[in-house]
């Protein structure tokens, strides 16, 4: 019995494709998790692509607009 | 050079991230876990592209503290900010596969846990960053070293110990209908964390530049 115990604690070792036909049995529907789970990494990349470009944008014109101003000296 | 790269890297990462769901609907499901088990694909791959991530930023934090850099300083941040992002989407993919497949959101395990303290460990970086004033650069970039120092401790953590998260033995042993769609992937994380990397590494180099304008028209 421990024994068993201690297999059951390991982490799977290796994935293993479904040829079973339907998976359509499982109880806990995966595709709201699936479809959360992508809806997630492309809103987090996107939010991060968005912010970080305009932020560049607003820093390389106070850039520009500031060397301006250090060259004529006001 | 590099600038002139990020738009077409940009481009070439949203062609490899719009042709994936294709791949990953196609794909099969997995034995004991079923259909749940595609978060696979973008989860696994954010969670290379952040301990890459981590390991650019202890490298550049190291050189920053040896050498005092403004370059390697500038990566470190970037680094560590995309280390931040990446590491957020795995925190949050996964739970959503841990509910279904192994029937709970959270457990404290090695892998688990130690990714939850390398994200909090990159998270007092940027923090430190934005309030420590002064001499911030150096204080984070000794953070960066030893948060950065973690990533292979991460990685390895399923082998070490008994966790409940698989083992690193599931990449080399990924059937090919499976590895194709991860390397896919794969290949589009690291396509956009290059272009990420330019993007924010330019970002850091122009407000220095700026901050440095600003304290020359103080003078």
């Amino acid at each position: 019995m421990p024994l068993l115990l201690f297999a059951l604690a390991q982490g799977q070792g290796q994935f293993v494709p479904f040829t079973g036909g339907s998976v359509g049995q499982e109880t806990l529907p995966a595709t709201p998790l699936i479809y959360a789970a992508y809806a997630v990494v492309w809103l987090v990349l996107l939010f991060y692509v968005f912010t970080l470009w305009r932020k560049l944008g607003k820093v390389e014109r106070e850039l520009t607009d500031v060397a301006a101003r250090v060259r004529t000296g006001k | 050079m590099m600038n002139r790269l990020v738009p077409i890297l940009l481009i070439a990462a949203a062609v490899v991230f719009g042709y994936a769901p294709f791949l990953i609907r196609d794909s099969p499901a997995e034995d004991t876990m079923g259909v749940v088990f595609k978060i696979f694909y973008f989860h696994v791959s954010s969670a290379l592209t952040m301990m890459l991530s981590a390991v650019v930023c202890a490298i550049a934090s190291a050189a920053y503290l040896r050498r005092r850099s403004r370059t390697a300083d500038h990566v470190a941040l970037a680094a560590a900010e995309l280390a931040v992002v990446f590491g957020a989407i795995v925190l949050i993919t996964g739970p959503l596969w841990a509910r279904k497949s192994w029937g709970f959101w959270w457990v404290w395990d090695a892998r688990v846990t130690s990714t939850l303290v390398m994200w909090m460990m990159f998270s007092s970086y940027l923090l430190l960053r934005k309030y420590a004033g002064v001499g911030s650069e150096t204080l984070s970039a000794a953070v960066g070293v030893f948060a950065g120092v973690m990533s292979p401790l991460v990685y390895k953590s399923v082998d070490i110990w008994r966790t409940q998260h698989p083992t690193t033995n599931v990449l080399p042993s990924l059937p090919p209908g499976m590895r194709g769609v991860w390397l896919w992937c794969l290949v589009g994380f690291l396509l956009l964390y290059v272009a990420l990397m330019a993007l924010r590494t330019r970002l850091a180099a122009s407000q220095a530049a700026l901050d440095d304008l600003h304290l020359a028209l103080e003078d």
